[in-house]
């Protein structure tokens, strides 16, 4: 460990607020807590662990929001704006970690914690008010009801400063929508139900300003390995592209077949080609940025005619632009930018969004719903009317949005009538942009990761854009894909520390050598130099989060696809023929992991192994 | 055989979309490339000289230019030639 009162990277400091109470306390960092965790979505997994009862309700005063930064936060080296907010999620029932870029973590930072914990809950609307080491609740009676967008602005106003970075919620967390959003300007934490554990809590927002520096061990080895890092992303070509595009690109998963289409029925999306990336050079009116990022692949966009015209965004992002054309078979980029718009003011989760009219549709389809059940809306494939009346419902939870603003596997089990089969979903977390039956690898994150079907937790950039690291794939293989799996969530877990964007993870603009040259240098942790070491701490981290889960008598049985993907070969397309071959892959996964073949549960070696003793009853 | 070429990104300025090739029957993806730089010249060839700037799926499936050119190819084969792909 680093000698104490020596410079770091670390604020050292958490502050926890108990809303119920209206009580505040604060923390120093334990020595255990940065030498095992690092920062980010380690300090976040350890503490819920530690604070949390088993089966508490993730609506109840006893879950916690706990606000998160990495030793890299608010410092001169690129890309590590990120945000992390762990909480145990409505949607899943689960440990859920979520992010947003921006520039909301950074400010946390200068207002003075590395760290902010809300527990318990208001018996009126407040937003808690961080200012340079200070902090009070406010009175939020007057914002409720208002959307992201105008949240920000009257906070603003009030505090009188418009540099003042917040988080906040729209009406879907409000009113308990099970997957809303957390939104940071126009960046959201989108994923688990963050919004809803705010909405239950009355915490309309966070507002956070400072003007703390960051201090750093080593200044000149930090800007030795700030230059080195600054060469890598100049000389990436992955990096370049994503500077001018960001992830406006849906054509590619369409080419390999796996642009999840009619509900995940099929793997092409018919005529995506009005959806690719030369449709949205079109739209793409501004560039954005967050905290000192060079890539800058963020995108303002405006619709200038049709339907839509007026309709602006910052976004889409990849997963936007299918959410609102794959699952309902509508390739028009005007709905797709309006549908990001409107999520974004009212504070939803896009991909859940898209993900659960989808599935409305396929059951209007089969006669499982009819056209009462849908407030009288014709939920037809191909019909976009619709989806934007959807979103609002969902939002407000009116009329059918009501029972869709469960989520998919919820709102399943109320319809019965086998609507469950037709939920795309794993541990109630619905399904993203990316279709299991055509990358295997991609597939099995999916489906083991501890926040359910979160793409971002261990992406296959191997087999879906052929990135050779650690070596090529054959993205239909079977064999060799449990230890793959193992890499990506292992080394996006490690890289979730700092806090440094997934993107990076994807593109290689990151590796762990260089990782651990920032990592030293900004915290003067010995044990940070050493690569291996990291890899641990992210081994760590997915073991730990997988144990909070086993806690909650969650474990093999939740490891499920729907029997789509694992029973139905893919129709058609470049992927046409394949099913994901769960049994196989599953087994090869527990095995490199050196969890127990049959519960799924990391034996009582591996916990040792990495010191996670204390999770072993 | 008829081969199906896609084009995304740079190369999208260079070329239309899609075209559809005649090619002779044992026709390997050097041969469609090289067709490809005769036809649109040297900016074509510039585009695709450096490997790390292209990505060529032939049918959905990765394909190395460096280590697969000799891949031949089939009737109705669709190939995609587009830059890099980014994060998602």
């Amino acid at each position: 460990m680093q000698a104490r009162g020596k410079p770091s990277s670390y604020v050292n400091r958490i502050l926890r607020v108990n809303l119920t109470n209206r009580t505040f306390s604060e923390q120093t960092l334990s020595d255990e807590l940065i030498h095992n965790y690092i920062g980010g979505r380690g300090f976040g997994v350890k503490l819920l662990y530690d604070d949390l009862k088993p089966g508490i309700d993730p609506l109840g005063e006893e879950n916690e929001l706990i606000s998160l930064t990495g030793p890299i936060t608010g410092t001169n080296a690129q890309c590590f704006p990120r945000w992390k907010v762990t909480f145990k999620s409505p949607l899943t029932g689960a440990y859920f970690t979520s992010s947003a870029g921006g520039y909301f973590a950074p400010e946390q930072k200068a207002a003075g914690f590395d760290i902010i914990i809300v527990e318990g809950a208001a018996d009126k609307p407040v937003y808690l008010w961080v200012n340079d080491g200070k902090y009070e609740l406010r009175d939020a009676t007057y914002l409720w009801g208002l959307d992201c967008d105008d949240t920000h602005t009257l906070i603003r106003e009030e505090l009188g400063d418009p540099r003042i970075r917040i988080t906040c919620i729209g009406p879907a967390g409000e009113n308990l929508v099970k997957y809303a959003g957390i939104f940071t300007d126009r960046r959201a934490a989108g994923r688990g139900g963050g919004g809803a554990v705010m909405g239950a809590k009355k915490l309309k927002a966070i507002a956070v300003r400072g003007s703390r520096k960051i201090e750093l061990a080593d200044p000149g080895a930090f800007k030795t390995a700030v230059r080195e890092h600054i060469q890598l992303l100049r000389n990436n070509k992955h990096v370049q592209r994503h500077s001018v595009i960001g992830t406006q690109e849906p054509e590619f998963t369409n080419l390999l077949g796996i642009f999840p289409t009619r509900n995940f029925q099929e793997g092409v999306l018919p005529h995506w080609e009005n959806i690719e990336s030369s449709e949205y050079d079109k739209v793409r009116v501004r560039k954005t940025a967050c905290y000192r990022c060079m890539v800058h692949c963020g995108n303002i966009t405006k619709v200038n005619t049709g339907k839509y015209k007026g309709a602006w965004a910052e976004g889409p992002e990849y997963e936007t632009a299918w959410a609102f054309t794959g699952p309902m078979v509508t390739p028009d980029i005007g709905l797709t930018i309006a549908a990001d718009k409107l999520c974004d003011d009212l504070g939803l989760d896009s991909i859940s969004t898209g993900n659960t009219i989808g599935f409305a549709y396929e059951l209007y389809g089969r006669g499982i719903i009819n056209k009462e059940d849908a407030g009288g809306l014709e939920l037809t494939f191909g019909n976009a009317e619709p989806i934007l009346e959807l979103v609002r419902q969902i939002a407000y939870r009116q009329g059918f949005g009501n029972l869709l603003a469960e989520g998919t596997r919820e709102a399943a089990r109320r319809i019965g009538k086998g609507a469950e089969q037709y939920a795309m979903q794993v541990k109630g977390l619905e399904m993203p942009a990316y279709h299991p039956r055509g990358a295997k690898a991609h597939g099995l994150n999916l489906l083991t990761i501890s926040l359910g079907a979160d793409h971002n937790a261990g992406y296959s950039n191997q087999e879906i854009f052929n990135i050779q690291v650690p070596r090529a794939v054959d993205r239909f293989a079977i064999e060799g894909k449990g230890e793959l799996t193992k890499y990506n969530q292992d080394i996006t877990a490690m890289m979730n520390t700092g806090i440094l964007c997934n993107f990076l993870v994807v593109m290689i603009g990151m590796t762990p050598g260089l990782y651990s040259k920032l990592l030293l240098a900004a915290t003067g942790v010995e044990d940070f130099a050493d690569p291996d070491y990291l890899w641990k701490v992210g081994e760590r981290i997915i073991n730990l989060e997988r144990m909070f889960n086993v806690r909650e008598g969650i474990g093999r049985k939740d490891d499920v696809f729907p029997k789509r993907i694992t029973n139905e070969p893919m129709p058609s397309g470049p992927s046409a023929g394949q099913v994901f071959e769960a049994e196989p892959l599953l087994a090869d996964y527990y095995k490199a992991r050196g969890w127990d073949a049959e519960s799924g549960i990391p034996t009582e070696a591996k916990l040792n192994e990495l010191e996670l003793s204390f999770t072993i009853k | 055989m008829n081969v199906e070429v896609l084009f995304f990104g740079q190369f999208r300025e260079l070329a239309t979309r899609r075209q559809v090739l005649s090619l002779k029957d044992d026709a390997r993806l050097v041969d469609l490339i090289e067709w490809l730089v005769k036809e649109y010249g040297d900016d074509f060839r510039k585009g695709i000289s450096d490997p790390e700037r292209l990505h060529i799926l032939i049918n959905g499936q990765h394909c190395d230019l460096m280590d697969n050119t000799k891949t031949v190819l089939k009737d109705s084969d669709v190939v995609a030639i587009l830059p890099p792909a980014t994060g998602g």
